[in-house]
């Protein structure tokens, strides 16, 4: 009787066992291939040309441009499918034959056209970075005319604010908008989720999921553990102080250094007018050190542009040489008289203030332990952000976190951050010299002198010593190893691509 | 001192103030009983666990947790002492002058009390740190501004009581002037009461302070306030615990050494309580 017990519940087990995989098995069947993956940030819509929402459209895959960047930092054609500089104004696109909107409308130059017209009409920063005068529709082609020769109009059309979306069917853009890539919207909730399905008309090959799911968890500890629980299946950015986490058989991590450089701009308008005192500052710092504490496979920097690029690199990167340094502050006129090690001026310490506005808390304190050790105090002072920090109560250095080639193109951002008078030049920093090659940049096609022309305005930079190049932080995404083929972009709004699959 | 009689006679007020006094002389010997430079950062020590060389292991910049601890007690417990003490100083004299005068000027006073207290006081007090900025002195200020009022209302209940009383009332005759009654005969009466209120304070002051860190608005790092500590590692609540649990820690026992405490006092100081005195004598009336 006993063992009749025990054989009957052995099978009731059994059953029930069964029946849950039966259920798991059912409910993968029901919603096919499906991915949820969590991303750090949203944008308040899922209208491309509304501020910055553009960036989001792409990580979902459902927007595309005329023209893409690879993860090898190539131009790439996507719903163009060539194009040449036919005189220094004048560009033609060969718009892409057979692709279908998600609504089923074909993509036609006219649409197109349409599609790059609203954006300009509504994306103050697009328009001013493409400098369209007109475009044409001729055949096939858009025949796109610039007010002036404009070298980097390839890169702006590749930014995200140019996706290109139906514009007979836009009602529903700030939720569901209509566009091309392999995965369709097909629910937008504000700051929560993005639901997409598989674009059945994909002009490029089969997506491989049927269904995605993009969660917005903006906590980094909040998102890992998420991932840990399951909840997610694939996230972006993991910090390192929760990588380990993820070393093991069940997940994997993928990662390549970024296209960001994380810096503290010097200001001009203080005691860091002083070159000399500048200079000791650069070669103060111990940047292997800040790479380790950025973490996560962080490049050290010592220089502007990441080692992701080809060009733009210097020929002596900046390095920790503190008896160089100490040479500095004497020519600046510092001395240390006091037994608190702190060097001084005119009876009065070598205090810096540098306005912080993110989260490395233990950045700051590294920066703020390392210029102690030799004989700098730094006073950290919180700001909202960069853009307020000269109204708070002024600054010496300032944090600053660059995307160097948003575009895979480097010009929009020397020319916003370096040129003097620039609206993100928040250190007031002026070299004639920068200037002028900047504005040669802007007409020069030629990519082997543009790329001499980067690197010359980044060896100028460096030796002014007009910033602190501090690390190059990694773009990150960490999957659970039953995720397939998936791709990790130096650009961080590319994510979702049409080969990344589940087992 | 009836009061410190009961004080010294109470086995659990003892052990409760040795371990306050115990507290206290460890976070003010910091610099001769920590084994580390709290400031020193050493990369090639990162994110250790517990060792013997480091007890409580190291943060993230392989700075040593227990010197940092043993400093942010500096930090910490100073600003409650200071903000406590100070609004204190302040609240009782403006309540009891207040009672005292009695007339318009209770009036008028009660009526600007009112207007504090009316205020809730965490949210006061992010608002004050964030006109003040961060800094130790702004943050201690910012705590007096926002608590004051308390000691105020309850100096200003207690000196009302006392007012009426014989003592108070025939002082004036003896040639006693305003500060001195306050000062001399009212003040004496009314301080137990204060201590009691006064110890309950503090473990709200340090959980104020800490969790105005731990939003990011407190004292600012590199400093090892217990909230910024708390702060700064909570990312690495999986990974290295250990940088949350002992700062959580200090405040935990911080904050029960100073209920318990208060506690305590409360029970010597209730009238009511069994051997102490029988309840006609409090009853009776004392003119």
């Amino acid at each position: 009787m006993h063992r009749a017990m025990s054989a009957l519940f052995v099978v009731m087990m059994a059953a029930l066992l069964l029946t849950g995989c039966g259920g798991t098995e059912q409910f993968a069947n029901s919603r096919g291939k499906h991915l949820t993956v969590g991303v750090y940030w949203f944008g308040e819509s899922m209208d491309p040309a509304h501020g910055e929402d553009g960036w989001m459209v792409i990580r979902t895959g459902a927007g595309e441009n005329l023209v893409a960047v690879t993860d090898k930092m190539e131009f790439t054609p996507q719903l163009a499918e060539k194009w040449e500089n036919i005189d220094p104004t004048m560009w033609r696109f060969r718009i892409r034959e057979g692709v279908k909107f998600h609504n089923g409308d074909d993509m036609t130059p006219e649409l197109v056209k349409a599609s790059l017209e609203r954006t300009m009409e509504k994306v103050e920063s697009a328009k001013a970075a493409a400098d369209i005068k007109e475009i044409r529709v001729e055949g096939q082609d858009l025949l796109i005319k610039t007010n002036q020769p404009n070298a980097s109009l390839v890169s702006a059309l590749s930014a995200p604010e140019f996706i290109i979306v139906d514009t007979k069917d836009i009602a529903n853009v700030a939720t569901t908008p209509v566009l091309t890539g392999p995965y369709r919207v097909t629910g937008f909730v504000k700051g929560t989720s993005i639901e997409l399905a598989r674009n059945e008309q994909y002009w490029n090959g089969e997506p491989a999921l049927d269904s995605v799911t993009m969660k917005n968890i903006e906590d980094n500890t909040k998102r890992a553990m998420a991932l840990q629980s399951g909840e997610l299946d694939m996230m972006q950015r993991v910090e390192s102080a929760n990588r380990s986490l993820f070393e093991n058989s069940a997940f994997r991590i993928y990662q390549t250094v970024g296209t960001r450089v994380f810096m503290l701009t010097a200001n001009y308008d203080g005691i860091l007018a002083d070159a000399d005192l500048r200079h000791a500052l650069a070669r103060s710092m111990d940047y292997e050190a800040l790479a380790q504490i950025e973490g996560n496979g962080a490049a050290p920097a010592g220089e502007v542009f990441p080692p992701t690029l080809r060009y733009g690199h210097v020929k002596a990167k900046r390095e920790k040489d503190r008896e160089t340094a100490q040479k500095f502050f004497a020519a600046a006129g510092y001395t240390k008289k006091n037994t608190d090690g702190i060097y001084e001026k005119d009876g009065r310490p070598l205090v810096l203030r540098m306005a912080v506005w993110g989260a490395k808390t233990a950045m700051y304190e590294a920066i703020q332990a390392q210029l102690k050790e030799v004989g700098v105090k730094v006073e950290i002072v919180k700001v909202k952000n960069a853009e307020e920090a000269r109204e708070a109560g002024g600054f010496d250095l300032l944090e600053e976190n660059w995307v160097t080639v948003p575009t895979n193109d480097p010009y929009n951002f020397v020319s916003k951050v370096f040129r003097t008078g620039a609206g993100a030049n928040r250190g007031h920093y002026s070299n004639p010299e920068v200037d002028a090659k900047i504005a040669q940049m802007q007409t020069t096609f030629d990519s082997s002198v543009r790329n001499a022309l980067i690197g010359e305005i980044a060896e100028l930079v460096v030796s002014d010593d007009s910033y602190l190049f501090l690390a190059f932080p990694a773009n990150t995404i960490v999957a659970k190893a039953g995720v397939e083929n998936v791709p990790v972009f130096p650009i961080d709004y590319y994510v979702m691509t049409k080969e990344i699959s589940v087992e | 001192m009836e009061f410190l009689r009961r004080l010294t006679a109470d086995r659990v007020v003892l052990v409760c103030c040795a371990l306050a006094l115990l507290w206290i002389l460890l976070a003010l010997l910091a610099p001769w009983i920590a084994p580390y430079d709290p400031d020193a950062v050493d990369m090639g020590w990162r994110l250790q666990g517990m060792s013997a060389s480091h007890w409580m292991g190291t943060d993230s910049l392989g700075r040593d947790e227990l010197s940092r601890i043993l400093y942010g007690g500096r930090v910490t417990l100073s600003i409650a002492f200071s903000g406590v003490g100070m609004a204190a100083l302040f609240g009782v004299l403006v309540g009891a002058s207040v009672a005292l005068l009695g007339g318009r000027a209770e009036l008028v006073g009660t009526a600007v009390l009112d207007f504090f207290l009316a205020f809730p006081n965490r949210v006061f007090l992010i608002a004050l740190v964030g006109v003040f900025g961060q800094s130790v002195g702004s943050v201690i200020l910012a705590v007096v501004l926002a608590t004051w009022s308390e000691y105020a209302r309850i100096a200003r209940t207690l000196v009302r009581i006392e007012r009426e009383k014989g003592y108070v009332r025939y002082a004036p005759f003896g040639g006693a002037g305003f500060f001195r009654v306050l000062l001399r005969y009212i003040l004496p009466n009314i301080l137990p009461q204060l201590l009691l209120f006064l110890c309950q304070h503090i473990s709200e002051v340090i959980l104020l302070v800490a969790g105005l860190s731990l939003i990011g608005i407190g004292i600012p790092p590199p400093s090892p306030e217990w909230g910024t500590l708390l702060m700064g590692a909570r990312e690495y609540m999986q990974t290295a615990p250990h940088l949350l649990f002992f700062p959580g820690l200090a405040i935990f026992v911080t904050v029960l050494i100073f209920n318990l405490l208060g506690d305590a006092l409360r029970d010597i100081l209730d009238p009511y309580r069994a051997g102490v005195k029988k309840k006609e004598d409090v009853d009776a009336p004392s003119t």
